[in-house]
């Protein structure tokens, strides 16, 4: 087999499937790499701020409409990190960054990370209060999908644990 | 432990042993990014702030245990810090900025400490082989020692707070080095990879710039850190881990039945020019190293092992060489050396092996 653009020897077989359609195509290594067949996902950090570049482009369009907002125009009190600086380097300046831009920062987050909230490890000094809070979120969600699918005996089982949760949650009690 | 000793030696703990499917995965890692509540990122610190990192962190650092210890970066030559790189103990980032930075280590150095880097703290273990599970469980064991001492920025939504919102959440960063020269030679490491990405895993080439995978090394590696548990993200890496052992080992097994006297003179070459070279440059060093790990991994080479080739990753690149030479070479004098280098240690390898 030939290379599709040059007539050496194909040595990359790529396929696309798009709209349904799957389409062949059979390239020698230096032509798939001008073509970037061969090119990888940079680092998650180079994707991010690509992606934050062409929403500050966007939003640099959208300054031209007359009401609508720009880049969010926050910065964070406690190190003077300002939105805009954020866009261009992707860093923030301080813990706090993350509560004093909260809302200007949910789409990024959600953009790199998805919708979800961490689940993962937690600091041993958080662990009892912050698994209660973690588990409460997560019964009021089940609550709401077993009431919309009307699935009412395992709602009411849920919204049991949920309320004996939420009850050692008003008490403060330090639960180990 | 002098960090003199570190320099001088070629080998790490993990590239000494040997892990399971070896004969395509060369290490795994799994990094935490952790960061001090109230102090401001390093990016953005004061002095007054940088100075309290690293107090603070070789504070904890003492309670790690007695095979631990603390260095910083400042008083470092430029090569001295490529060696450190080199040996995958620091990014070249922390390298670059080594006036606020420390690095702590292990003695066998198969765990470390980077300080001051994009976060306060990031903790890395590394393991030969595929074995990513163990990696994570001696981080978690380290990330709970330090915590005991350090109060970590953390918010319970969004979990461990980092720098950049890439590496928020867990803080993870896991990865495994593989080795794919037959995937590479066949031009099929193009799709796969190209696979792997699509489904949410980065990967890269290990060394040198862009996608130019020198010596057909590729690190792959999560890009999500929230919204899943370490124990997740592990196991899942793991499978994508398996998937592309499995396409190396066919492409091996194809070539070997279709071809088998052009694969033996390629490892046989590859390490006659290694055992008889006087001149070597890296390129040519690293694609010859990658033909004799295929070669043991193929079980054509008796005389050496995965750790042989380990160490000659380490004693090829430029800082290890400056560090040799006690100071920094022209090209033509470190292709001499680098020659040298590799005959003797090889030569070191046969004896020893003649001798078991």
């Amino acid at each position: 087999m030939v290379c599709e653009e040059c007539g050496r020897p194909a040595t990359v077989h790529v396929t696309t499937i798009a709209n349904g359609q799957r389409q062949d195509h059979h390239l020698c290594e230096s032509c798939a790499r001008e073509k970037g067949e061969l090119e990888f996902l940079p680092d998650a950090q180079k994707a991010l701020e690509t992606w934050i570049a062409s929403l500050t482009g966007l939003a640099g369009h959208a300054a031209q409409a007359p009401g609508t907002a720009a880049v969010p125009d926050v910065s964070c009190p406690h190190c003077g990190l300002t939105f805009r600086e954020f866009t261009q380097t992707s860093l923030l300046g301080c813990p706090q960054c993350y509560r004093s831009m909260a809302q200007a920062l949910a789409p990024v987050i959600t953009h790199v990370q998805g919708t979800a909230g961490h689940s993962g490890k937690l600091p041993n000094r958080l662990e009892g209060a912050v698994r209660r809070q973690q588990d409460i979120r997560r019964l009021r969600e089940a609550l709401a999908r077993h009431v919309a699918r009307e699935e009412y005996e395992e709602a009411a089982r849920v919204r049991d644990r949920l309320r004996a949760l939420e009850r050692e949650e008003g008490e403060g009690g330090g639960g180990t | 432990m002098e960090l003199k000793e570190h320099l001088d030696r070629p080998t790490s703990g993990w590239s000494r042993g040997t892990g399971p499917d070896a004969d395509v995965v060369v290490s795994s890692r799994v990094r935490l990014a952790r960061n001090i509540a109230n102090i401001r990122f390093p990016s953005r610190q004061s002095p007054e702030e940088a100075t309290e990192v690293l107090t603070l962190a070789e504070r904890a650092v003492g309670i790690l245990g007695d095979d631990w210890d603390f260095y910083r970066l400042a008083p470092l030559t430029a090569p001295d810090r490529r060696v450190l790189v080199e040996k995958h103990l620091i990014s070249p980032q922390l390298a670059r900025q080594p006036q606020a930075a420390a690095v702590a280590m292990s003695h066998d150095e198969r765990s470390s400490l980077m300080v001051n880097e994009e976060d306060h703290l990031r903790l890395q273990v590394m393991e030969p082989g595929r074995n990513l599970p163990q990696a994570w469980q001696e981080a978690n064991a380290m990330d709970d020692r330090l915590e005991a001492d350090l109060e970590y920025a953390f918010e319970p939504d969004l979990g461990y707070l980092t720098a950049c919102p890439t590496n928020l959440g867990t803080g993870m960063r896991a990865s495994a080095m593989v080795h794919l020269p037959v995937l590479v030679m066949s031009g099929r490491v193009g799709a796969l990879l190209q696979a792997v990405t699509k489904i949410g895993y980065a990967v890269r080439g290990m060394y040198g710039e862009g996608t130019d995978a020198v010596g057909n090394l590729f690190q792959v590696s999560n890009q999500r850190t929230l919204g899943m548990s370490e124990e997740e993200i592990v196991a899942h890496l793991d499978q994508v881990l398996g998937q592309v052992i499995q396409a190396e080992r066919e492409s091996r097994h194809e070539l070997r039945n279709q071809s088998p006297d052009h694969l033996a003179d390629r490892v046989g070459r590859a390490y006659g020019i290694l055992r008889g070279a006087r001149l070597l440059t890296t390129a040519e060093a690293m694609r010859l190293i990658s033909d004799i790990r295929l070669g043991i991994a193929l079980g054509m080479l008796p005389e050496i092992d995965y750790a042989t080739v380990n160490a000659l990753l380490v004693i090829c690149r430029s800082g290890y060489l400056a560090r040799v030479a006690g100071r920094e070479l022209p090209a033509a004098e470190r292709d001499v050396l680098r020659a040298r280098l590799v005959r003797e240690h090889l030569q070191r390898a046969e004896a020893a092996a003649g001798g078991r």
